[in-house]
């Protein structure tokens, strides 16, 4: 058996940090300044009424971020169809719509993010799923039991969708208005109607093709948590994942991302941080080197 | 068919935390030692595995990249006897380690020290409160040792991983900007405490606002290059806020894998076999012979040796003693039997717990960056710090505001009064994000008789064998605890933060397996002063079987109001040193 020799291993910026350990003493007085400048700013920026952080929080990329955040080459659908991916554009644009405050999942590739995360059936929000049997509802405490996969939750609650859009007003859900489309989305959350199922999941109807079972942990409640949290995941999570393109989110809310050292600014009490915005895709393949700030 | 291994001295079954800790002192201490660890993770180290890509939230942090793979094994729960358990199917309340190093791989470092009371606590609060004090259903006990026995070994502990922290009290004698409850300690915190984020101050105002005594919360995370004892180098702190569920690209969280393991593969006396899932513990009734594993191949190997450490972590030490029927399982309707007993968790450190958070519109934060261990805490409602004469429970907790960083999935706090989607929800992502802090109460987590781990009747691991059951709920001591801390100390530090909004929090209901609570889990093995109440002895060697250890939490009687890693570390070299002075020259039960 073979180990690399962990002694050989490269230590980030510690020389550089050697000389900045800050006695306790030392450090409890900055508490206490740093408390009080830190009122001075909040007068200051309560002034404004939007400080500045967030001015610069909808500032265009520079062409450096952008090559990075940006996939190369064509990106398509490798496991949602394209009628899916529609449905879904339409709903993740709803749940963080495209407004003011700049592009929302709609435009900023969260349906690609679900997309990748459903490749050989997705795995869940949570990581690797146990999926041995006997498969029983249980309390509430007891967690997700669902049979289903990932995949199969989006299918069923896809149909859903679109089914409770054809009865309400006889179009798919991509082509009803706004207003349409929330209300759908609004009553799912409250949990209306309580299950999906029926005829409505046989699209088109065929037949001597029966409805399937459904999963009863796939309920109309269940799918709209489940899109709520892929689509707020693929909003936040780093664009390598295909969402957040531009880093967007992170700029709406002022997340600078994937940086390896705030050392020298972790003491700057309520001063906005000014860095740039990283990805990691600038942050692998540095070696481990800081990319230049 | 199964192959048998040459014989060794010395073997280890799971290699983290509490296991390198021990491992290392025996390669020091012991050079004639032939020792190999079964680790059913991988090896993972700062280079190369951490250095560049542990920034990804959606990887590590929400999709558990670290973590035991559920696929393989998992827990079934229940919250009482009368539900049928159940798979816990994705993370998940905790978040067993899964590789060398263990959990404390991508820990947060938040390092304490138990109350010295604590060890003796039943005697501790019938002596304060009389005997009919307690709840009758409550099975809490003493340890068998005392803190200062184990002060050495905290001491020792914290030198090994750089714990950096203030000091409160130096030998009885109190020191100013520590915490004044703490135990007596030999000597400081080997590093002073890290650079605290704002959020940490902010809270640390208002808690001397309100009359408390705020202290840093000790870290194992430092703010300077470190050389430990061992003469190890750990890294100073780049506080770029993805420490928990993360390995550290700098190597400055203290963990076995820049602490302990290296340093004991030094010595050439040390084998990690990786990827070996250990299933039974071998023996003949009286004595551990070695064990049973699968290795990376999947096949089928057995390795005998003349000492077994069982060093899996509080959920597989239990399951294997069980597996491998050492010692008799705990049944909740008689009280008897030990394995399995005293099943205890970390009250409500974070969902339904007491927790507060408070948002300004005129304050940047800057919360993306922290450290896995930063921020103030106080020790006033910990435990029997306070007076309970009065009150409808006993215990309490640690309260503190961490500031390991604000990953944007899981840790955009927005006001109570948001719309959870559309443009609204948008607006006050982009208003909240950066202006708000949270603090928390980690309550102590007492044992009661129905609280316990058992084999489960149906579900299996990968291999066939049954998955272990938890039945835990929490009791009408911890909810009114809850409430208590939530409407008493968290609603007036929260007042005195002067925020634009504002939520305190305190209603406990029952347990729940999903959401992320902490890796806290204590039990199963516990010890004590005989074998009719515990399963090992204070030095975690099990009664009636002299060459088996079983070390880490699940050897606490029930949890304090503190993250347990300090203290398993203490066990660990205190274990450690009785090996090597003790047990090897005169091997037998040790007195
Ligand atoms: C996200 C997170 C944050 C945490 N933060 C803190 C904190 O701030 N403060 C604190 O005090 N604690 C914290 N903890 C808890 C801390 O990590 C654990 O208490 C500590 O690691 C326990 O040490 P251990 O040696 O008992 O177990 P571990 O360090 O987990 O080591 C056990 C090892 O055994 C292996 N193993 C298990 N079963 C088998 C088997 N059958 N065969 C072979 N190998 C096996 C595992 O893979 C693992 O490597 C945290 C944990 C997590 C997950």
């Amino acid at each position: 058996m073979t180990t690399p020799d962990p002694q050989e291993t490269p230590m980030v910026r510690n020389d550089a940090q050697a000389s900045s350990a800050v006695p306790s003493q030392r450090l409890h007085r900055r508490r206490l300044i740093g408390a009080g400048a830190a009122g001075a700013v909040g007068v200051a920026t309560a002034a404004a009424s939007i400080p500045i952080a967030l001015a610069q929080q909808s500032a265009t990329p520079t062409a450096a971020e952008a090559s990075h955040a940006q996939p190369a080459g064509p990106v398509g659908y490798t496991t949602l169809s394209p009628f899916q991916a529609k449905v879904l554009t339409a709903a993740v644009g709803r749940l963080i719509p495209t407004d003011e405050l700049g592009p929302g999942a709609d435009q900023t590739g969260v349906v690609f993010f679900i997309d990748r995360q459903l490749v050989n059936k997705g795995n869940g929000l949570r990581g690797v799923a146990y999926r041995q049997g006997p498969f029983t509802p249980g309390a509430p405490t007891q967690g997700d039991q669902s049979f289903s996969t990932v995949e199969e939750q989006f299918r069923i609650g896809i149909l859903g969708l679109e089914s409770l859009a054809q009865q309400l007003h006889g179009a798919g859900f991509a082509d009803l208005t706004p207003e349409q489309q929330d209300a759908i989305l609004a009553d799912l959350e409250q949990g209306k109607p309580e299950t999906f199922g029926g005829d409505e999941l046989t699209s088109p109807p065929t037949q001597g093709v029966v409805p399937p079972a459904v999963d009863p942990a796939i309920t109309p409640k269940a799918f709209f948590e489940l899109l709520l949290g892929y689509t707020q995941a693929g909003y936040f999570a780093d664009p390598i994942y295909l969402g957040n393109t531009d880093m967007a989110s992170w700029r709406l809310i002022g997340f600078p991302g994937a940086h390896m050292d705030y050392a020298e600014h972790i003491l700057e009490y309520g001063v906005p941080y000014t860095g740039p915005y990283m990805s990691l895709a600038q942050t692998q393949g540095f070696g481990g080197k800081e990319h230049a700030e | 068919m199964t192959t048998t291994l040459p014989h060794i001295d010395v073997l280890f079954v799971g290699l983290g935390h509490a296991g390198g800790a021990i491992a290392n002192e025996l390669t020091k201490r012991a050079s004639h030692l032939k020792i190999v660890a079964l680790e059913r993770g991988p090896y993972r180290a700062t280079y190369p595995d951490f250095i560049e890509d542990h920034f990804d939230e959606w990887r590590y942090n929400v999709q558990s990249g670290l973590m035991q793979d559920l696929s393989r094994n998992t827990v079934t729960f229940r919250n009482d006897a009368a539900m049928t358990a159940l798979p816990m199917r994705q993370y998940g309340a905790f978040m067993p380690g899964n590789g060398v190093g263990g959990a404390a791989v991508h820990w947060n470092g938040v390092s304490w020290r138990y109350l010295p009371y604590f060890f003796e606590y039943r005697s501790h609060l019938e002596a304060r409160y009389g005997k009919s004090f307690l709840p009758k259903d409550t099975t809490i006990q003493d340890w068998g040792i005392t803190y200062d026995e184990l002060e050495p070994y905290y001491t020792q502990y914290e030198q090994m991983y750089g714990i950096a922290g203030k000091a409160g009290n130096i030998n009885g004698t109190i020191q100013p900007g520590g915490n004044p409850f703490e135990g007596w300690r030999s000597s400081d915190y080997p590093q002073a405490p890290v650079k605290i984020a704002y959020g940490g101050t902010l809270f640390a105002d208002a808690c001397e606002t309100v009359g408390f005594s705020p202290f840093p919360q000790p870290s194992a995370n430092r703010p300077a290059r470190y050389t430990n004892p061992d003469g190890m180098v750990l890294g100073a702190c780049n506080y770029c806020g993805f420490c928990e569920r993360v390995g550290c690209h700098a190597g400055a969280k203290a963990s076995p894998m820049v602490t302990t393991i290296p340093h004991a593969l030094k010595s050439g006396q040390l084998e990690i076999r990786q990827l070996s899932t250990v299933t039974r513990i071998l023996h003949d009734g009286t004595k551990a012979t070695g064990v049973r594993y699968y290795d990376g191949a999947g096949q089928e190997v057995e390795q005998t040796a003349d000492l077994v450490i069982l060093s899996a972590w509080t959920l597989e030490n239990t399951r294997l003693l069980l597996l491998s029927e050492i010692g008799t399982p705990y049944d909740p309707e008689t009280g008897k039997g030990n394995v399995g007993k005293n099943y205890t968790y970390q009250t409500g450190a974070v969902v339904g717990g007491a927790t507060a958070s408070v948002w300004w519109e005129d304050k940047i934060l800057n919360r993306f960056m922290g450290s896995g261990s930063n921020g103030y805490s106080i020790d006033e409602f910990n435990s029997d710090n306070f007076d309970h004469a009065d009150l409808d429970f006993f215990g309490g907790g640690n309260i503190a505001c961490n500031n390991s960083g604000a990953r944007p999935i899981q840790m955009l706090q927005l006001p109570p009064d948001t719309p959870r989607w559309g443009s609204e929800w948008k607006q006050a992502a982009q208003k909240w994000y950066n202006r708000s802090i949270f603090f928390t109460m980690q309550g102590e987590s007492p044992a009661y008789r129905q609280n316990y781990m058992d084999l489960d009747p149906t579900y299996k691991d990968i291999f066939g064998n049954p998955l272990l059951r938890i039945t835990f709920n929490w009791t009408d001591n911890e909810r009114n605890m809850v409430k208590w801390v939530a409407d008493t100390v968290l609603q007036p530090i929260a007042d005195a933060m002067n925020g634009n909004k504002q939520k305190v929090s305190g209603v406990l209901t029952d347990f729940n397996i999903s959401p992320y609570q902490s890796t806290h889990v204590q039990g199963g093995a516990i010890m004590g002063a005989s074998p009719e109440s515990s399963v090992v002895n204070k030095y975690g060697q099990v009664w009636g079987m002299p060459n088996l250890f079983v070390v880490g939490a699940s050897s606490f009687p029930q949890n304090g109001g503190y993250n347990p890693t300090g203290t398993v570390g203490a066990l660990a070299y205190h274990t450690a040193d009785a090996l090597i002075t003790k047990y090897l020259p005169s091997p037998g039960m040790l007195a």
